[in-house]
């Protein structure tokens, strides 16, 4: 069993030492996708409160037969597709001021806002996999198996995504 | 498809390094010799390190959520009520706990159990 499995399964016995080792861990990875696909960041940390809570209910169904990285997101895809389908039917909680956060000074902002504009002209689908490829480093296997499509769904999902950024940032 | 097209469409996997050895070889070979294969390459490398600079100076309220999420992990039922009959095999049951579901109700006719309020349980 891999270190992640083990850490999985010491959280299944409800350690709550080694949900917090998870939680320090996944977290960041939770939270920023559910952020590509959500884009508000009031629901992005919804979706890591509700993901964390049902790995820490359900880690006991992790079986090893993918990352634990791409189980916890695909938890978290689940969280935030739920979230919007609520959203939809107007059954949503209003937003909350999550602007007390604040950016890295050091960054160089103008190209962060560049990507940033970029990206909110992309779909949602397209958004995401170019998160997973780019940023969560997956292989096309891997996120066909999360996404549940086939691996030259992905490919041209990737292709869309390039081809939309280009021409944003040219 | 050209096979420019093709080489193209590989190349975010082929930067990240996830390719089999002979299609990575492939890869190579092909942009080595395409002079738009390598200004290609050099565009997926660039975005993909300015995609990963702009998610990094996202921030995450790590702290905040994990103080929402910690005391709820152990949430002990906060109320549940009863009422039924064994003998006529007609049982309604409400719960509530502290957790984000907070009402469950489940009639039981003659043993069959059927949840009437609150969402069915799922794997996770």
């Amino acid at each position: 069993m891999t270190g992640e499995g083990r850490l999985l399964a010491l959280v299944a016995t409800q350690d709550r030492g080694a949900f917090h080792l998870l939680y320090d861990q996944y977290a960041n990875a939770v939270y920023r996708y559910a952020l590509s696909i959500l884009r508000k960041p009031h629901l992005a940390e919804e979706v890591l409160q509700e993901t964390m809570m049902a790995v820490w209910k359900g880690a006991r169904h992790f079986k090893g037969r993918s990352k634990a990285l791409t189980w916890i997101l695909g938890i978290a895809r689940n969280q935030a597709h739920s979230l919007i389908r609520k959203e939809a039917k107007g059954q949503r909680l209003p937003e909350t001021d999550s602007s007390a956060e604040t950016r890295d000074p050091t960054r160089n902002l103008h190209v962060d806002l560049c990507v940033q504009e970029a990206l909110e002209t992309l779909s949602p689908m397209h958004r995401e996999v170019m998160h997973l490829v780019f940023y969560e480093n997956l292989s096309m296997r891997e996120i066909a198996d999360m996404l549940g499509i086939p691996e030259g769904t992905v490919k041209s999902r990737m292709h869309h995504a390039r081809q939309a950024m280009a021409k944003e940032l040219t | 498809m050209s096979i420019c097209q093709t080489v193209q469409d590989w190349m975010p996997w082929y930067v990240s390094g996830h390719l089999e050895a002979t299609k990575m070889g492939r890869l190579a070979r092909h942009i080595d010799s395409c002079e738009a294969c390598q200004k290609e390459l050099a565009h997926v490398i660039q975005l993909r390190h300015q995609f990963a600079l702009a998610v990094d100076a996202t921030p995450v309220p790590i702290d905040r959520v994990w103080d929402v999420l910690s005391p709820t992990l152990d949430a002990p039922k906060k109320a549940r009520i009863d009422v039924g009959s064994f003998l006529i095999g007609v049982h309604f049951a409400i719960a509530a706990d502290n957790q984000r579901m907070p009402v469950q109700g489940n009639l039981k006719v003659l043993g069959h159990k059927v949840q009437i309020i609150g969402r069915r349980k799922k794997g996770a």
